[in-house]
């Protein structure tokens, strides 16, 4: 339902844009030779004005609710295929952008989401992601406020869009002794994640990632089976004020799925367990983690079926 | 008899007996004669326990003969010990503190050799006395005690003056100083002596050295003394190896440092709570960047901070500008002092950079400081904001960035200024503001 909802709303606002166009460049008195290249350019002018305006309504008209609805896709998203990509739903850039950080020595990524980040990202809006209520009871979404210390902002929306270049980095747990050489991961050409809380304010986040191909997918999917089986239980005992280490136990790794639990131990580790489920579909990657208390632990299969019924294409 | 052998009058027999006895007789006389001539050359040793009374005297009877020691001979007595430098026409006693001082530096084996005179009275005079070893000399006043001086400390101090000198007395042997292994350091009564290799041995005293103490001596961001202190209009400055401090009648000490800054390669180990297997950045790619500034005292201090090694050179400039101006900064350490903890780093007014770590509660997300290239400086005064909280909670009276207080940036800060000459975004344009930080690329 949500999903045919969406779409109408996209169509209606393509078929607005259009005609918004014709207007202008009938009653626009230029003498030209050849109105064609003209046309085309007032034509992109008027499709960027009314991407900033959706834009900028994004920005500002975000509920905070924290309800699903609240993540409106704009017309940015034509159409759940992803065949209609505009510049409102490619992630944001910053002052230096990520060629520039690159040439200068800095990872591709680096750097923060300083700008109010898009609800949704390529042809992957809110509908691709897990709703918080099949995650099990007590759990909903979370409006993540953003906290530009850490370098993000908050869109008053509990999805966002992620800068491509930052996934790849992101999701490597840090502190695995087997992970001295992380694998390189495809990069996706659009990201989007989404946060939910769960019982005891337990955290939860779910990615949707979307790849220029299916090989990439499987790539991204291969990289992170080799991840959770490079973090082992250390030999020696962490202690709590020792420096932080993750151990990841691999529970189950094929071609369209990747399950395992983590867990943090050392000095400011995080109280929860985590259970991470990864489910490849075509060019799409869908990955779920989320925090229970001592002794709760979800099922994993009921978590990859979360991310996988909204994942595919 | 002699007379009868010559004569032939006695039987031969009672000749040549008699003849012997007169020979042996004659020997005899010789060698007596010969040991009183030895016994009137004593030795130098010899000459001066003579010349301080004998058994007598202050020393006493001796206890040993006189025997080889390195550099001379030695003999004791009762009361003291005479030495000989070899070849020396005279020897010279050391007696009571002396004696005490110079067996614990190791006597004639010690860095002050062997005794080269007696003691007499110091520089200083009124119940000060010095005695001269061929390495050094032992200045002995009832209220001091007797301590060495030697090397370059002693032609300094001799070059000053000595025990007359605003030094004083010597109250302690040589040490290591503060500035470590390759340097010495010896206090007088009056003021203190530092060496090392590349400043030399200079002196500071009064109100100069009473400031150098109070912020550590040769182990401040100042060093060692490379000048003694100099008159300047209205007051006195010594130099440092990075600085100097100028203290004026009526206005107090001032401490200025000079510049320097360096970098340094960084090893996973050293950072164990802010480096992790995982993070997006190697250390190879971090550096260690030691940068001056100047603390809430006024004092310079050297900070250390990891960046990414890309954006260090930008790091040194702005914060080069920041201590030109005398701009007061907390601190500036690693976040691992911390143990990697965040809060407490900003709680503790802490700057700082790299910080490899996840966004809590999102293990799908790094913090920007993951990077290196992005800082936070003096994080109290300059607090950043949330939706809901305050970061340091006790920097929420900074959040009235009307009232400038000492620490805050503001757009007119050097800080700042430089910040933006180099294109590093300030969190403070953001509609939640993060006054404390600044990042290469904006984020």
């Amino acid at each position: 339902m949500t999903w045919v909802a969406a779409g109408r709303r996209r169509t209606l606002a393509v078929r607005s844009l259009f005609a918004v166009r014709s207007l202008f460049v009938v009653r626009l008195p230029i003498p030209v030779r050849s109105p064609i290249p003209v046309r085309s350019l007032l034509a992109g002018l008027v499709a960027a004005v009314m991407v900033a305006v959706v834009a900028g309504c994004g920005q500002s008209g975000g509920s905070g609710s924290g309800t699903p609805g609240a993540g409106t896709p704009g017309a940015a998203s034509a159409s759940r295929s992803g065949a209609v990509s505009t510049p409102a739903a490619t992630p944001p850039t910053t002052a230096r952008s990520t060629p520039g950080a690159t040439a200068s020595g800095l990872p591709d990524g680096a750097g923060g989401e300083t700008a109010v980040p898009a609800k949704t990202s390529g042809a992957l809006d809110q509908t691709d992601l897990p709703v918080a209520t099949d995650l099990g009871p007590g759990w909903r979404t979370y409006v993540d406020p953003g906290d530009p210390e850490q370098g993000y902002a908050g869109n008053g929306a509990y999805v966002r869009a992620r800068r491509p270049g930052d996934i790849v980095a992101s999701v490597v747990p840090l502190g695995c002794a087997g992970l001295a050489t992380p694998p390189v991961l495809p990069r996706p050409q659009h990201a989007l994640e989404a946060t939910f809380r769960g019982p005891g304010e337990a955290p939860g986040v779910a990615l949707a990632l979307e790849f220029d191909s299916p090989a990439a997918s499987a790539g991204f999917l291969g990289g992170m089976a080799r991840i959770a089986r490079s973090c082992p239980a250390p030999a020696a005992r962490v202690g709590a004020q020792d420096p932080p280490v993750v151990v990841v136990t691999p529970v189950r790794a094929d071609a369209t799925t990747v399950l395992d639990r983590r867990q943090e131990l050392g000095y400011g580790a995080a109280p929860w367990l985590w259970s991470e489920a990864i489910v490849r579909s075509g060019r799409r990657v869908g990955l779920l983690i989320v925090a229970s208390g001592r002794g709760v632990r979800p099922d994993l299969g009921a978590l990859a079926e979360q991310v996988r019924s909204p994942l595919a294409e | 008899m002699l007379r009868s052998v010559l004569t032939g009058k006695a039987p031969l027999v009672t000749m040549l007996y008699r003849l012997t006895a007169v020979l042996g007789a004659l020997a005899l006389t010789l060698l007596l004669a010969g040991l009183a001539s030895a016994a009137v050359v004593e030795s130098p040793i010899q000459a001066r326990w003579q010349a301080l009374g004998a058994e007598a005297g202050a020393l006493g009877a001796p206890t040993t003969e006189e025997h080889d020691v390195p550099g001379g001979r030695e003999r004791d007595f009762a009361g003291g010990r005479i030495y000989q430098v070899a070849g020396a026409p005279a020897a010279w006693e050391a007696t009571g503190a002396f004696l005490e001082r110079y067996l614990a530096l190791d006597g004639p084996a010690g860095p002050l050799g062997l005794p080269s005179a007696a003691p007499a009275a110091a520089e200083a005079g009124a119940g000060a006395l010095v005695q001269t070893f061929t390495g050094g000399r032992i200045y002995f006043s009832p209220a001091t005690g007797a301590w060495p001086v030697s090397g370059a400390v002693l032609v300094r101090y001799l070059a000053l003056g000595g025990a007359a000198s605003v030094l004083g007395l010597p109250r302690g042997v040589e040490a290591v100083s503060e500035a470590g292994p390759g340097s010495a350091l010896q206090q007088f009564t009056g003021g203190r002596i530092y060496w090392s290799g590349p400043t030399g041995a200079h002196s500071i005293s009064g109100m100069l050295l009473k400031r150098y103490v109070a912020i550590g001596a040769a182990a401040s961001y100042l060093g060692l003394p490379r000048s003694e202190i100099m008159v300047v209009k209205g007051g006195w400055r010594s130099t440092f190896a990075s600085g100097s401090i100028t203290y004026l009648a009526g206005k107090g000490a001032t401490i200025t440092g000079v510049w320097r800054s360096a970098r340094q390669p960084v090893a996973a180990p050293e950072i164990p709570f802010t480096y992790r297997a995982g993070c997006p950045v190697i250390p190879d790619s971090l550096s260690r960047i030691l940068v001056p500034y100047y603390d809430w005292k006024g004092v310079p201090q050297m900070g250390t901070l990891v960046a990414h090694s890309s954006v260090a050179t930008d790091l040194q400039g702005v914060f080069r500008s920041a201590f030109a101006s005398r701009f007061p900064i907390r601190q500036i350490r690693p976040v691992d002092v911390y143990k990697g903890d965040d809060v407490t780093s900003m709680a503790a007014d802490n700057t700082s950079a790299f910080n490899c770590r996840k966004v809590t509660g999102n293990p799908y997300r790094l913090s920007q400081h993951s990077y290196g290239n992005a800082i936070d400086i003096n994080t109290l005064e300059n607090p950043y904001v949330t939706s809901s909280r305050v970061y340091p909670s006790t920097g929420r009276t900074f959040l009235n960035r009307r009232v400038v207080r000492k620490g805050m940036i503001t757009a007119g800060t050097p800080i700042a200024r430089a910040m933006s000459a180099r294109g590093w975004p300030w969190g403070a344009r953001w509609s939640h503001p993060d006054y404390q930080h600044f990042s290469s690329n904006g984020g």
